[in-house]
């Protein structure tokens, strides 16, 4: 058990599953059930259609005793990941509806993925109160999405919403009603990559053409990130949604500095270029945006450490993740204990995180525990 | 010594290169809508959604330049072309034009522009025209299939038996024209989104480099990307080793980390120096990455003289401006 004193850790990216389709079935109507009964669904990141992984890309530690897929069973990631490093909240981001950025039936879409958020609030959410849920939707059908958005707020233990992306990046209009339902319900939006990056039409790509291997994806899909965040900023999205948060999940955060930083100068330069911008495009990312700290990149010295670090308002920017069960979940203890600077570690563990989700991120033991850290420093 | 590895040159009209075609390719580029188009090439290269903008010719050195690379940038447009046949009539008429008018053989010097459509006709023009002392390097425009396809090999082993850098700019058709290069995410619609998101052009050419084993391949290959910006170097460098660390084993022929390979055979230009000016002392102070970045003006579009550069970076711009490394070194005398 954390004692006072522990600083309380809000993990934002932690992948649940459910074992097997049958386990949804339950949260379906009866057509639906035979739809996919009939035809299966596909489901999970799909970049291993193009880009087979080494190994596995999960770790083979986080497979349960019990059996089933990394991820499936509740107390086996509660026994091995939440208890262990004290974990007070962990972001559940179900990654079986990964799947659909790749489906073209709008309507199974919708149906399959209201199913997940039903299934993972009634099996995990309400199970322990260190679960908490971004509810999954799509831009298959914003309205249906901010419908969806709509129907969960208000539940405990239901913090955020996660946002797949397809074609579309974020700036465009037709986002507008889920960023609307994200305002009014106070739910921010947490895009994490769906492994469909680069891998079909229907999503978005990587810079300059098609990575051959998994490795090399990897480096650059990193892009995928800026350029929602670029394309955010140039539309006007955070004029007409002054109260909307977006949380970065999984896209790196070591190329957001200088990006922005060539973005302030193109503006500086030639601000009527872009004429939704009304202010340096730093502030706009300062003001509505942070970034998870998976994968960490993984500096070589001191000095490069300070560097990674050191852009303007970073320390308010960052929210510890794991990205447990996955082949390259940055271990807390690990990430926590010696490569986050510590003067920014409470913000990085848990400030930032409540202070973008609100104190509903916090429930039960994860709350008391802190409180029991808030006295102790108090 | 001071080099300009980023200087433009462009022709003010189109006719002027009939001279060195044959008389089938001048009647086929003899159209009212090609001539015309020259300001829109221009254009193109500034990113811009304005057209009409001047048409900046010329290639002499800036004010305290020793040597300038001269880069005719109309050439590079070819990436978003439809007719890449008719591409290689037209970046062969700009070499020709670049030997007799924008290079001296002594401070103007220009890069050989070749097409990634046709690695073995580029490889052949890179021999016939390497002994020429007007040029210095091969300018490579980027097509849709990264530069680290085995198909470029033939160029790339053309480069390095000629002692040649590739130089790689951008020619902003990129993530605009159908059959050149993406962008990341989607359709970026301003001309302001492009040129935030063009560096990662760049660092996905240097990952394809990397990852593929074209730089192991080749070690003597020099590749200066240039327009791209800077400031995301260490983040690249970063991220390339990291997933080289959880990878290798799936490239074995990537022996060392990446970012050694990068810190050995490519090099960035400066433009827009300013985009690094607050952060260079944190990121390239007592980094390697700082040994990869040498001047370039971008001149005569928007550019940085070397006194904008001592502006931003104080003591270090020194260094920078005096690093020649990239041209073949009976060029700059380095070594002599």
């Amino acid at each position: 058990m954390p004692t006072a004193g522990t600083i309380p850790i809000v993990d934002c990216d932690v992948h649940p599953m459910y074992g097997r389709f049958e386990e949804l079935v339950p949260y379906m109507s009866s057509s639906w059930r035979r739809h996919f009964a009939d035809r299966g669904a596909r489901t999970y990141a799909r970049a291993r259609d193009r880009y087979s992984h080494p190994n596995k890309t999960y770790r083979v530690d986080a497979l349960p005793d019990r059996g089933g897929a990394a991820g499936s069973d509740r107390d086996f990631t509660l026994a091995t990941h939440v208890q262990p490093f004290g974990i007070a909240s962990a972001l559940l981001l179900p990654q079986q509806p990964y799947g659909v950025t790749a489906w073209g039936d709008s309507a199974a879409a919708y149906a399959f993925l209201a199913a997940n958020n039903d299934y993972f609030r009634d099996v995990w959410v309400n199970y322990d109160d260190r679960f908490t849920l971004a509810v999954t939707i799509s831009p298959h059908d914003p309205a249906a999405a901010a419908r969806e958005v709509r129907r969960h707020a208000g539940q405990p233990g239901i913090v955020g919403i996660q946002l797949l992306l397809m074609d579309k990046m974020m700036g465009d209009a037709s986002f507008d009603p889920i960023y609307e339902a994200s305002c009014e319900t106070g739910l921010p939006v947490a895009v994490h990559q769906s492994g469909s990056e680069g891998c079909y039409y229907t999503s978005q790509a990587v810079a300059g053409g098609v990575p051959r291997s998994y490795g090399e994806r990897h480096v650059v899909l990193t892009q995928v990130g800026g350029a929602n965040l670029v394309d955010m900023i140039v539309n006007g999205t955070f004029e007409r949604f002054p109260g909307l948060q977006v949380v970065m999940v999984e896209w790196g955060f070591s190329w957001v500095g200088p990006l922005l930083s060539r973005m302030d100068l193109l503006w500086e330069r030639d601000p009527a270029a872009a004429p939704l911008v009304r202010k340096p495009p730093s502030e706009y990312v300062h003001e509505h945006v942070t970034f998870t700290t998976q994968p960490l990149d993984e500096v070589e010295s001191r000095r490069e450490r300070a560097a990674l670090f050191a852009p303007d308002g970073l320390s308010d920017m960052l929210l510890f993740s794991s990205d447990y069960p996955h082949y390259d979940t940055d271990d807390p203890g690990f990430v926590l204990g010696s490569r986050i600077p510590a003067e920014i570690k409470e913000a990085v563990c848990y400030r930032n995180a409540v202070r973008v989700f609100g104190p509903r991120m916090l429930r039960g033991a994860g709350a008391a525990s802190a409180s029991a850290h808030e006295g102790v420093q108090a | 010594m001071i080099v300009d590895y980023d200087r433009h040159v462009a022709v003010s009209d189109y006719a002027d290169l009939f001279a060195h075609m044959s008389q089938s390719w001048r009647k086929h580029f003899e159209r009212d809508e090609f001539v015309g188009s020259v300001r829109d090439a221009a254009a193109h290269i500034r990113m811009t959604d304005r057209f009409g903008d001047d048409v900046l010719e010329g290639s002499a050195p800036g004010p305290g330049i020793d040597l300038s690379l001269a880069l005719p940038h109309q050439g590079l447009t070819i990436n978003g072309w439809a007719d890449q046949v008719a591409a290689k009539a037209f970046i062969e008429a700009l070499n020709s034009h670049s030997e007799q008018v924008w290079a001296d053989g002594r401070a103007r010097r220009a890069a050989i522009l070749v097409t990634p459509h046709d690695p073995a006709w580029s490889a052949r023009v890179i021999r016939e025209r390497a002994a020429a002392p007007q040029f210095a390097a091969v300018a490579l425009p980027l097509s849709a299939t990264l530069m680290g396809a085995e198909l470029f090999d033939p160029i790339y082993a053309a480069a390095v038996e000629c002692g040649l850098p590739l130089v790689v700019h951008f020619s902003g058709v990129e993530g605009r024209y159908l059959g050149a290069p993406p962008l990341s995410g989607g359709v970026h619609r301003t001309a302001f989104a492009r040129a935030a998101l063009m560096p990662q052009l760049a660092e996905s050419q240097i990952a394809s480099l990397c990852f593929s084993g074209a730089l192991a391949k080749h070690p003597t290959l020099r590749v200066l990307f240039s327009g791209f910006g800077l400031a995301w170097l260490p983040s690249l460098a970063w991220r390339l080793d990291r997933e080289w660390r959880t990878f290798r084993h799936d490239v074995p022929w990537v022996v060392r980390p990446p970012s050694e390979y990068v810190f050995e055979q490519v090099w960035l230009s400066t433009w827009p120096i300013r985009e690094a000016e607050a952060d260079w002392e944190t990121l390239f102070a007592g980094n390697k990455a700082q040994t990869r970045i040498v001047y370039g003006s971008h001149d005569p579009i928007d550019g940085d003289t070397p006194a904008d550069l001592r502006a931003a970076l104080g003591h270090a711009a020194d260094r920078v401006l005096g690093r020649a490394d990239v041209l073949p070194a009976a060029m700059t005398g380095a070594g002599a």
